[in-house]
């Protein structure tokens, strides 16, 4: 943050607002990063080798300064998509069109090439725990989140990405599988997924089930992202806290996901103890040699 | 269990402990439900607490890691998050230290937290472009005493008591360390937003009620006219339009 005592200063002149280049929802192929404030600088500078870079919606919904200036800079170079955690789609709570609202409009500034969010829910009666919580796998909760689907997808005008959670407990209650539910809500729902590795694995381990399995019953043709991460442990359970590199077993759990669903676009996602842009360019061109080599094996 | 009553019982397990919710859960052999539902409510705490010490870092540093960790902890127990948007989180935060701490500390370190909230708030208030002194060359002088100005989204006007801001200075500007909390005067203080950079300064009490009159529409007549000279009043407007304070100016009669 510029903060500094005052000194004269130019006057500031109305800013000029170029023509976006997108002005249609762009292809979103290959590979990209989940854009962080730490990397503004860089990535306008250097221009680094990438095909896309995914915004944290909730980041850049607000009036005005520095996000939404390096947000206008950025996206003239750049296809983005749009990836929320505050949809709370799973949520018993109405559907904040408020949220909905401004989400939109922050669609119409950035043209992204779609829009995600978690399959989970964030709070209920006003409160907000900031957390993606987990849902039961019940036939009424997947009745209750397409129906919450649809009319997000009636309201904003496109379907939308559904990303499976990483998550440290199973409900009693629940009547299917993880993979079972979202297969099914994708389905009922009309929507898309976004495949995040990571969470498969983090809650293979929590859960003690087959990554594979999860994998395998994914609907290849909705799939259509795949976030990659790295995660923490927690005396022998595993959480999802995006501070450290891809580790090995997610990067083969990523070899099986690119045989069996292609080349799917994929990106690395980084919330914490965020490195150079340079080390995550270059995690990222493993996911590349990996997503190529394991899509020729399975042609 | 229905959807929305595990929610709900869930919720109640997370912000306050409520134990109902563990029959719900699933356990095995490797992980106790306690454990598994640990991590949530661990988490909850956890992320506010860090988002406190991203909103209000002098405070932080002012009261060192342990302690702050500490009081933003018994402060997140009392203060459920209704934010939609964490960043959101912690406008009580300033009065709720004063009356914690008391004394010249709690004093000057709600002060501390009132400021950084007050500079969080400009940070990414509307953006606005600041009106440049030559727009208002050519008005007529019988016309300047129906003059009515706008301001920047992102102004921020706060008072405080204590020498906050040389703590501020301190753990923001790489300034010395105070030798202690003390309290003051009263101080009046602007902060905001030029382009992307958050300035602040201290107001005399002339030109604070001159800019908070200002600042509620009231014309430049009016508030003239408690100034002890016209210069002085042509003397703060030069100095609110250099500052990128000023971003309308209108006569009587005339729309915004």
């Amino acid at each position: 943050m510029g903060l500094r005592d005052p000194k004269p200063v130019p006057a500031a002149t109305a800013s000029v607002v170029a023509a976006h280049p997108h002005a249609l929802r762009p292809p979103i192929r290959g590979f990209g990063l989940g854009l962080r404030p730490q990397h503004y600088a860089a990535v306008l500078q250097q221009r680094p080798p990438l095909d896309w870079l995914e915004i944290i919606s909730e980041n850049y919904l607000v009036p005005g300064g520095k996000p939404l200036h390096y947000l206008d800079r950025i996206r003239e170079l750049y296809p983005m998509v749009m990836h929320g955690v505050s949809m709370s789609i799973g949520s018993t709570a109405p559907l904040d069109f408020v949220y909905l609202g401004r989400l939109k409009a922050l669609a119409r500034r950035v043209r992204p090439g779609w829009i995600s969010d978690h399959l989970c829910w964030t709070g209920i009666g006003g409160y907000n725990l900031h957390d993606l919580m987990p849902l039961p796998y019940t036939g009424e909760a997947l009745r209750h989140v397409a129906t919450r689907i649809r009319q997000v997808q009636d309201f904003l005008g496109q379907r939308i990405l559904i990303e499976n959670v990483s998550s440290y407990l199973t409900w009693r209650s629940s009547e299917m599988t993880e993979w079972q539910f979202i297969a099914e809500l994708a389905a009922e729902a009309d929507c898309d997924l976004l495949l995040d590795v990571n969470n498969v694995y983090v809650s293979s381990v929590n859960h003690g089930f087959d990554a594979r399995e999860f994998l395998d019953a994914m609907p290849a043709a909705r799939v259509r992202q795949i976030h990659l991460a790295g995660h923490s442990q927690q005396g022998d359970l595993l959480i999802d806290t995006h501070d450290a590199p891809v580790p090995p077993p997610v990067w083969d759990l990523y070899r099986y996901a690119a045989r069996r669903l292609g080349r799917i676009p994929t990106m690395i996602e980084r919330d914490a103890s965020i490195p150079a842009l340079a080390q995550l360019l270059t995690e990222l061109q493993r996911a590349r040699e990996i997503c190529a080599a394991s899509a020729a094996r399975a042609a | 269990m229905k959807l929305a009553q595990l929610q709900r019982s869930f919720q109640a397990h997370v912000l306050r402990g409520d134990p109902a919710i563990g029959s719900e859960v699933a356990g095995d052999p490797r992980f106790a439900v306690p454990l598994r539902l640990g991590v949530y409510t661990e988490a909850y705490a956890a992320r506010l607490i860090e988002v406190l010490g991203e909103s209000f870092p002098a405070t932080q540093a002012a009261l060192g890691g342990q302690s702050f960790a500490r009081l933003a902890g018994e402060f997140v127990r009392e203060h459920p998050s209704r934010c939609r948007s964490a960043r959101d989180y912690g406008a009580q935060l300033p009065r709720w230290l004063a009356s914690r701490l008391r004394g010249p500390r709690g004093r000057g370190l709600g002060d501390l937290a009132q400021f950084e909230w007050a500079v969080a708030g400009a940070f990414d208030a509307a953006d606005d472009p600041a009106l440049a002194h030559a727009s208002v060359a050519g008005i007529a002088p019988a016309q300047w005493p129906g003059l009515r100005f706008g301001f920047s989204p992102s102004l921020r006007r706060l008072s405080v008591a204590s020498n906050c801001v040389a703590w501020w200075r301190f753990a923001c500007a790489g300034q010395p360390r105070p030798g202690r909390w003390r309290s003051t005067r009263t101080q009046r203080w602007l902060v905001w937003r030029r382009d992307l950079a958050v300035f602040y300064r201290r107001l005399s009490q002339s030109e604070a009620q001159a800019l908070d009159a200002a600042i509620a529409g009231e014309s430049f007549g009016y508030w003239c006219a408690k100034l002890p000279t016209p210069l002085a009043a042509a003397g703060m407007l030069h100095r609110w339009f250099s500052d990128g304070l000023v971003t309308a100016a209108r006569l009587e009669g005339q729309r915004r």
